[in-house]
């Protein structure tokens, strides 16, 4: 149990994840945390006597993302920043003024302040909703680049060990990227939406999901992970057991804070708050030279950890330690003699079986044949349309019972549990994947005779192909869709069909016909999910010209990427067209422009309205003060009119508001996925030549730069 | 004044998995440390103490297969240092230095699951029996109605000894000549007994009569009186926690040192609690302590230093926990530098021998691996243990394994929808498969557990009228890999509880069923229906039973002989489940059955009246946590809100002491929709007995009424009552 240095109890609720540290004076340390209302709440505790300690900013806004740091290093004190569902706002809270105001039309997810790579003066990063912006201290952009979907967590971490910090970004769409500039130099898919991520030391990092996972990364290698039924408030780094070394802290929704060694994921440390945490932060609130970590809760409450003296905690953590040593240790030996015992007795078992003579039953107490084996296998099929895993025993009497799977993405949980109704040594399971990644399935199969009540496990496990939900089309007929990317390689066709026999468990080159001296390749599938074809092609003409055929461009995204990555190809331009992605696309910039135009109007009107409002009021009050009763009434009843107008108007500006974001989002997704039809440096020129077409508002450059690379 | 013990847990050895009951700590001898026995599911007895810091064996026996069932002391003057022994159905007596000196044996249709011996008198229990031996001769014999879980041998007067059994069926019963000389209801299933030597009665009030304390499977301590009069209730101590169903007590040593030993509470779902006495003689807690698996016996005396006593815990999986005051105990101060070797001593001697034992399993394994081609894994003694138990504030049920080897993870699938919740004391995660009721599955679930754990926790929530079956497969983490199936049931009215009699004088619908059956099979069938029905009838000719429904707080009565069954409940919801369940019992064993009703008006405003107070207060609840984000913005807009209303304010200030509390007190919303659920039910049930086609179109104006913060409860009966 680790015991707070401090412990305050504040009045206000802690907004989650919104929580910063900053010397507003350049000296004295204040906590920020975004509260109800739309309020910043600033307790400073260094004030003078007379001072209020709390002191609050009324943004008027729903805020969304918080932070404090030297942003502007000239200036000797931090600025707050402050995101909301459309600004980024620079505030020096010194001054009582805006530093900068700036629009940030897809959304403030979250902010972060720091040095990025080669840059030499601290940004402002951004997470939007596709995209993530880096502003300098005159709220000028100076970063810009789509990553695919809203980006839900940010941090600076020197990721490959070369001494600068990269960029990592979480997404809801389950990756963490690593940036250097504006390159992702590495993509690491997760099993949900990220939504913490925390630099611990040298290329360490930590990251949160949704699902409450937390873990490590040692650059891009998982160190480890732990997952709770709880849901994660925040996570943080800190060296609170005095080792030279920081823990990764993680505050989940049960209150309950914990402190993790960074290489192994044991506990070292826990406390437990009595409501959710909504915030770690770090910073030296007593103002004493040593940092503290503070844990905040939602509902207020803040206590503060000093990193422990190593020589006290370590005889205590060492006499616990024992204790735990030593009672695992017994439990491991009581196994292990358990385990001798077994063996004992089924060799004494076998030897009167064998004494009995090999004619007798078997069955003993449930006992099933030695012989008994188990296979599994994915079967996919096209007529059927589906996928599924087969399961079988080699022997009549022996029955399956249930089937466990484990896996990670693919379920709706994070397994599946079949119970055959009646049950039969064979057992197909329907296998409905969510997502399209490769993954290992563990699965346990419990085997039976049919009248026994003891189950015997088999545990198999099987690596899934990342496209097991495509069905190769036997007949190789299917309507050849008309969207289409098409690049250049320098490989030979044997080694594509390399790649399809690894990715889809259903093709195979001897069935399709390709040996390894073929010139050209057709591998036709029909997704199990829609029903939709998909056409890969290969033809020697232009040293391996390969091209890839379905309506889906996220898929063709996808398919580029793997080809590039498993033919180790560092540089891939193409040729591409969507017809119907891009007709959908050219409409969404259309309804951009539209949503734009009408919040404009509708900001006016507003502005309109709380004028007459305004003027309303007083007269009101003037009959009230008057007594006369019959003209108040009238206008209090005009104004509770017009009060329900604006509040129709603001449901309106909501939804205008949810609409272009979402359209927003639509066109960072599709730049992204523009991009990501390519590798290497035509990916970044498409990233930064769309840019510059949004800008100009050049609908038709920006549709030539997706089909053809450049404008 | 708080007053809190601070004891520090020595953790001693680790046997096979065992059963409750079976370690006991011998008196002193000639050393002031005393020894202590234990027995285990492998059949090992075992004896040993505490020497220079390290265990040391009197004796270990080797593993003869058949698990230990009981350990005890002889009671007699002369015995008292002789440890007793059952085993399946072998009672062997042997002396402290493992000697066997007698042997005898019982036979008992089950395995011996409790032993008592007072010089030539034995008293064994199986699963429904109990046995009394004198001389190896048996001389009393009883069968009780449901299941033995406890027993006591009490000296309720100068020479004559009276077993006191704790039965399943919240019955304690005290057996003289094969009789029931006296019984008494409790609060709950009975799960553990222990008869008290230094009476925790200062008043001095029950001179003469021998205390008693029991625990339920609720979690109740309670303390008892008895004589050759009867019984004579002390005080208990409610479980506001919600901990788990006392497994063990034990009151032999004086923590707080006040005179009066204090008592020891183990519960299985880990809690070990100490309660002192206070001033008014009324039992505190001093120390509580969660170990991760259910304790099954407790005892105590000088077990690892001659200085202090410890208490001496058994767990399920078969571990040997010591908790003593510190500064003494291993950490005496006298042995200070001693201590700080000892457990690196005893870690590396545990090292040792760990490495012995891998060098042996590789071996064994590689031996295995050759000749086991012709061999299949065979069947190991895994212990599982199993609770499901009903929650009666969450309306749920928790089903609880506990495995003497790790789980890996454990596969649930049910005939029944069940709204699996998370249960905040495991760490297990769930995930659901989505069902498939075409399979006959309505929920599928794997809870997969963390390294180690020995314990699962499910909980879910259910709703009456439904049944069937749940099936829990544990797949264990190492090997051998064979996985255990736990099947329990869900029965029709599975939020009732047995009651000793109806409260008050509600008005009863009756709902009446005759036909050509015995009083066996319509015993089965209300056991089918109901849950906390013993498995016999406690009379062959006729019954009655009474229920409370542990949610909504309405009752039932049942009486019922061969041919004859009447059903009186104030909710007429409950009558309609049994109704449907019945007739479908009695059709799937091709019985003929009427059923006919005499209905009363007044029951439907009785039970609305039952759950008005609950629905109307969840039902503002509700409604002031959606006003409350709003006053508080106000408030800290306007700082002074002394305009609001009083009501507004109201909620400003509930919601600051809430806070201050540290709860959330939230309005559940989960339970105001049950509650209205309940009401529409209660409707439509009401509308079909009154012979109507079940008004469903009328189900959106009642639903509209009850959320009306306006409506009341007379309202709300008028419209149910309404015909049309």
């Amino acid at each position: 149990m680790l015991i707070p240095a401090f412990q305050l109890h504040l009045t206000d609720a802690i907004q989650q994840r919104a929580v910063t540290v900053g010397k507003y004076d350049g000296v004295h340390p204040a906590l920020t945390a975004a509260t109800t209302g739309g309020k910043v709440f600033i307790h400073s505790p260094h004030q003078e006597q007379d001072q209020p300690q709390t002191q609050y900013l009324n943004i008027n806004k729903q805020i969304t993302a918080l932070t404090a740091g030297a942003l502007e290093p000239a200036l000797g004190r931090d600025l707050l920043l402050v995101g909301t569902p459309n600004h980024l706002q620079a505030y020096d809270v010194h001054k009582n003024q805006d530093f900068f105001f700036k629009e940030v039309a897809e959304g403030v997810n979250v902010v972060i302040l720091g040095i990025a790579g080669t840059c030499e003066a601290p940004l402002a990063i951004v997470g939007c909703n596709g995209s993530v912006q880096g502003f300098d201290a005159k709220g000028q952009e100076r970063f810009w680049t789509v990553t695919g979907s809203n980006v839900s967590a940010l941090a600076l971490c020197d990721a490959d060990g070369d001494g600068q910090n990269e960029l990592l970004v979480g997404s809801e769409d389950f990756s963490i990227r690593i940036f250097k500039g504006e390159n992702v130099i590495s993509e690491i898919i997760e099993t949900d939406r990220v939504i913490g991520l925390t630099p611990i030391h040298h290329t360490r990092f930590g990251y949160a999901l949704a699902n409450g996972t937390i873990g490590v990364y040692e650059q891009s290698v998982r160190a480890w992970r732990v997952k709770s039924k709880h849901s994660v408030g925040a996570i943080s780094s800190y060296d609170l057991d005095g080792d030279g070394i920081p823990e990764l802290i993680s505050g989940w929704s049960n209150g309950r804070m914990e402190v993790r060694s960074d290489a192994t994921g044991e506990v070292i440390y826990k406390d437990i708050l009595p409501c959710s945490i909504s915030g770690i932060v770090r910073g030296d609130y007593r103002c004493d030279g040593t940092d503290q970590i503070i844990v905040c809760s939602t509902e207020g409450e803040v206590r503060g950890y000093l990193p422990a003296d190593p020589e006290v905690s370590g005889r205590q953590v060492e006499e616990t330690a024992h204790q735990v040593a030593i009672a695992e240790l017994s439990q491991r030996r009581q196994e292990l003699l358990v385990e001798l015992q077994n063996y004992d007795a089924q060799i004494k078992a076998a030897a009167g079986q064998q004494e009995r003579g090999p004619g007798l039953p078997l069955e003993l107490g449930g006992q099933i044949p030695a012989i008994t084996k188990v296979a599994v296998a994915v079967r996919v099929s096209e007529e059927a349309r589906s996928c599924s895993l087969h399961v079988q025993t080699n022997s009549e009497e022996c029955v399956i019972r249930g089937v466990v799977i484990f896996a990670d993405q693919v379920f709706e949980g994070e397994s599946l549990f079949h119970y055959p109704n009646s049950p039969a040594p064979t057992a197909d399971i329907p296998l409905k994947l969510k997502k399209d990644v490769a993954v290992m399935l563990l699965v346990k199969v419990l085997v039976a005779l049919r009248t026994s009540a003891v189950y015997h496990v088999f545990e198999e496990e099987l690596q899934l192909s990342r496209y097991a939900m495509y069905a190769s089309s036997v007949r190789g007929f299917v309507s050849e869709p008309e969207s289409y990317v098409t690049f250049a390689t320098s490989e030979r066709v044997s080694r594509l069909a390399m790649w399809l026999e690894h990715s889809f468990p259903d093709w195979s080159a001897s069935a399709a016909g390709v040996g390894p001296s073929s010139d050209s390749l057709r591998a036709a599938f029909v997704s199990l999910r829609d029903g939709k074809p998909l056409i890969i092609a290969m033809t020697a003409r232009a040293g391996g010209q390969v091209t890839i055929r379905t309506d889906s461009m996220e898929l063709a995204a996808d398919l580029v990427q793997e080809i590039a990555a498993y033919l180790a190809i560092e540089q891939l331009d193409c040729q591409a067209d969507f017809p119907p992605e891009l007709a959908a696309f050219a409409l969404v910039l259309d309804r951009v422009d539209e949503l734009n135009a009408a919040r404009l109007k509708m900001t006016g009107a507003v502005a309109d309205s709380s004028n007459v409002i305004k003027s309303m009021l007083v007269k009101a009050e003037d009959a009230r003060i008057l007594g006369n009763m019959p003209s108040m009434k009238k206008l209090y009843g005009r104004l509770m009119d017009l009060n329900r107008e604006l509040v129709m108007e603001h449901e309106k500006r909501a939804t205008n508001h949810h609409d272009l974001l979402e359209a927003l989002r639509l066109v960072n997704t599709m730049i992204q996925r523009a991009a990501r039809l390519r590798v290497g440096e035509p990916k970044a020129r498409v990233v930064a030549a769309c840019r510059q077409a949004v800008k100009a508002n050049n609908v038709q450059a920006l549709l030539k730069i997706i089909r053809e690379g450049h404008a | 004044m708080e007053l809190q013990l601070e004891l520090i847990r020595n953790d001693i050895l680790q046997t096979a998995p065992a059963a409750p009951g079976t370690l006991k700590v011998l008196p002193q001898g000639h050393n002031k440390q005393q020894k202590v026995a234990l027995g285990d599911s492998q059949g090992v007895v075992q004896c040993c103490s505490i020497k220079k810091g390290e265990v040391v064996a009197a004796f270990k026996a080797l593993p003869t297969g058949q698990p230990v069932g009981a350990v005890t002391l002889g009671k007699g003057q002369n015995q008292r240092d002789k440890i007793f022994i059952a085993s399946e159905h072998t009672i062997r007596g042997l002396s402290k230095k493992g000697k066997e000196f007698f042997r005898f044996q019982a036979h008992l249709v089950d395995a011996i699951r409790t032993l008592h011996v007072a010089d030539a008198s034995m008293w064994v229990t199986g699963e429904f029996v109990m046995h009394q031996f004198l001389n190896n001769k048996e001389v009393q014999f009883y069968q009780a109605p449901d299941r033995i879980n406890a027993v006591e041998v009490v000296p309720v007067k100068e020479d004559l000894l009276l077993a006191v059994l704790g039965c399943q069926d919240r019955t304690l019963r005290v057996l003289h000549n094969s009789q029931v000389a006296h019984q008494v209801q409790v609060e709950g299933a009975v799960t553990s007994l222990k008869y008290i030597l230094d009476s925790h009665d200062p008043g001095q009030i029950n001179i003469g009569r021998r205390e008693v304390l029991y625990g339920t499977d609720g979690g109740i301590l309670g303390q008892l009186f008895l004589d050759s009069e009867g019984f004579r209730r002390g005080w208990t101590v409610p479980n506001p926690n919600r901990r788990g169903a006392i497994q063990a007590i034990y009151s032999g040593i004086d923590f707080t040192k006040d005179g009066i030993n204090d008592i020891v509470v183990g519960r299985d779902d880990g809690w070990l609690e100490i309660w002192g006495m206070d001033d008014a003689a009324q039992p505190k807690l001093v120390f509580s302590s969660c170990l991760p698996e259910s304790i099954i016996s407790l005892d105590g005396g000088f077990f690892t230093s001659p200085n202090v006593q410890d208490v001496v815990v058994q767990t399920f999986s078969g571990k040997v926990i010591a908790f003593a005051e510190p500064g003494a105990g291993l950490g005496s101060p006298l042995k200070r530098t001693k201590k700080e070797e000892a457990p690196q001593d005893r870690i590396r001697a545990l090292r040792a021998e760990l490495a012995e034992l891998h060098a042996r399993v590789d071996k064994e394994r590689k031996h295995f691996a050759q000749i086991s081609a012709s061999l299949a894994p065979s069947i190991a003694s895994v212990t599982l243990q199993s609770k499901f138990v009903l929650d009666p504030e969450e309306a749920c049920y928790v089903l609880t394994l506990e495995s003497g080897t790790p789980i890996a993870s454990v596969a649930l699938q049910s005939s029944v929808l069940l709204d699996l919740q998370d249960s905040a004391s495991n760490s297990a995660i769930l995930s659901v498969t989505p069902s498939n009721p075409d399979e006959g599955s309505a929920t599928l679930a794997t809870y997969r557990c963390p390294e180690s754990a020995t314990r699962v926790e499910m909980r879910m929530r259910v709703v009456e009228g439904q049944h069937g079956s749940i099936q829990a497969f544990v797949i264990p983490q190492r090997a051998p890999k064979l996985a255990q199936a736990v099947t329990q049931r869900i029965r029709p009215l599975c939020l009732h509880q047995r009651v000793e009699a109806l409260a008050g004088t509600p008005p009863m619908n009756e709902l009446r069923v005759s036909g050509s059956f015995s009083m066996a099979e319509i015993h089965t069938w209300v056991l089918f229906c109901l849950p906390e029905v013993p498995q016999r009838p406690a009379s062959p000719e006729e019954a009655t039973l009474y229920f409370r429904s542990s949610l909504l707080g309405t009752q039932l009565a049942c009486q019922y002989k061969a041919g004859e069954a009447i059903f009186r409940g104030d909710n007429v919801s409950s009558l309609a489940v049994l109704r449907e369940a019945l007739m479908g019992e009695a059709a799937s064993q091709k019985a003929r059955i009427s059923v006919s009703f005499c209905l009363e008006a007044a029951s439907v405003g009785h039970v609305v009246g039952l759950l008005w107070p609950r629905f109307a207060e969840q039902r503002s609840a509700a409604r002031r946590g959606l006003l409350l984000t709003a006053l508080q913005e106000l408030k800290m807009q306007d700082e002074n809100v002394d305009y609001l209303t009083p009501e507004y304010k109201a909620i400003l200030a509930d919601a600051d002491k809430s806070r201050q509390a540290g709860a959330g007190n939230k309005a559940d919303p989960l339970r105001l929709e049950y509650l209205s659920g309940v009401f529409k039910d209660l409707y439509l049930d009401w509308q079909r007995f009154n012979g109507l086609v079940a008004p469903l179109h009328r189900i959106p104006q009642l639903a509209a009424v009850l959320h009306d913060p306006q409506s009341t409860q007379l309202e709300v009966v008028a419209f149910m009552l309404q015909q049309r």
